[in-house]
């Protein structure tokens, strides 16, 4: 898949806005990489949070804790 | 999707945050079109928190397990206020409220600039007026007019009067051109009072925002522009001469200053 405004449709999971057809390709690209980008960066940061949570949380209720955070 | 609620003013700066980027390190987006460029910011924020949106919803469950003093520790201590922007948006309204009063209120604008506006408005009625008031504080502080005027539709009457309450006169001009003009924004404006009014004709006077003046009275409704005019009249000499001398200059159109006086 190389059309980027395919990519960016598929990045969002919906339809781009009409007018990002006048944006030069390279734009696009850019929006869908910083896009996955931040993705990534989001899910390693949650992580890491849910991490560090865990270990503030008062020792009695760190069970209960981890079953609610594995759904 | 609904019609876009903010500015070009207010959405590029949020799509920046959203990327983890400066605003200066984006591409010009100038090709597109001022709603889509709206539009666009929201489906990003959308994709990027829709991504985690099942760890946010359990991470947000946690609130009902841990005493709220506890969990706003620990979120003000491990949490990026992104991510508490986004764990927040799947808070039930009385635990946000309940956690917003345990957390600092530089924590909390941290928050609130993250927030999606349109998914935050149940959230955000929850919070008590005086929680609300000191976050505009810190924000009109940190002079994040865009965060602000990102608000006006998410907010109700009551905390949009208290987050114009403690805004400067200047700060109230510099806004006008990033708010989206509707029969409320006008009906709220319409009801500042009178020490807001005059505040905002003299800060137009320093810094010469005589464009941004022109912005906001060519959008205000005839009411309020009349009441403006009624302050010009018992205005002090200067700021009478200053607002003619602009409109001599044609800084501030003729045709708009003629309604004035």
């Amino acid at each position: 898949m190389t059309d980027p405004i395919a990519q960016l449709t598929a990045a969002l999971g919906t339809e781009p806005p009409a007018s990002v057809v006048d944006l030069p390709p390279g734009t696009v690209t850019f929006l869908v990489e910083a896009i996955a980008a931040a993705k990534r960066a989001q899910r390693e940061s949650m992580a890491e949070v849910l991490e560090q949570s865990l270990k503030a949380v008062p020792y009695p209720l760190r069970g209960v804790v981890k079953s609610v955070l594995r759904g | 999707m609904s019609a876009p609620t903010n500015t070009p003013a207010t959405a590029l700066p949020r799509l920046a945050r959203v990327l983890g980027l400066p605003v200066e390190s984006l591409p010009p987006l100038d090709a597109l079109a001022d709603n889509d460029l709206e539009t666009l910011t929201v489906l990003v924020t959308r994709a990027v928190s829709d991504h985690d949106n099942e760890m946010f919803a359990r991470t947000a469950a946690l609130a009902k397990i841990l005493p709220g003093p506890v969990a706003g520790k620990i979120a003000e201590r491990v949490l990026p206020a992104a991510l508490a922007a986004r764990i927040a948006e799947h808070l039930e309204p009385r635990r946000a409220a309940m956690l917003v009063s345990t957390v600092s209120v530089g924590y909390l604008a941290d928050v609130a600039v993250a927030l999606d506006p349109q998914r935050a408005v149940a959230v955000i009625s929850g919070i008590a007026i005086d929680r609300i008031r000191l976050v505009a504080i810190e924000l009109f502080r940190r002079d994040d007019l865009a965060a602000m005027a990102a608000f006006v539709d998410a907010v109700s009457d009551d905390a949009l009067f208290a987050a114009l309450d403690v805004a400067s006169g200047d700060q109230l001009l510099r806004i006008g051109p990033m708010l989206v003009w509707s029969p409320r924004v006008e009906a709220v404006l319409d009801q500042v009072d009178d020490h807001h009014l005059d505040a905002v004709l003299t800060a137009a006077i320093p810094e010469q925002r005589w464009a941004e003046a022109a912005h906001l009275l060519g959008k205000v409704p005839d009411s309020t522009r009349q009441r403006i005019a009624a302050r010009i009249a018992v205005a002090q000499q200067p700021v009478r001469d200053a607002l003619e001398q602009a409109a001599a200059s044609g800084v501030l159109p003729k045709p708009l200053y003629d309604t004035l006086v």
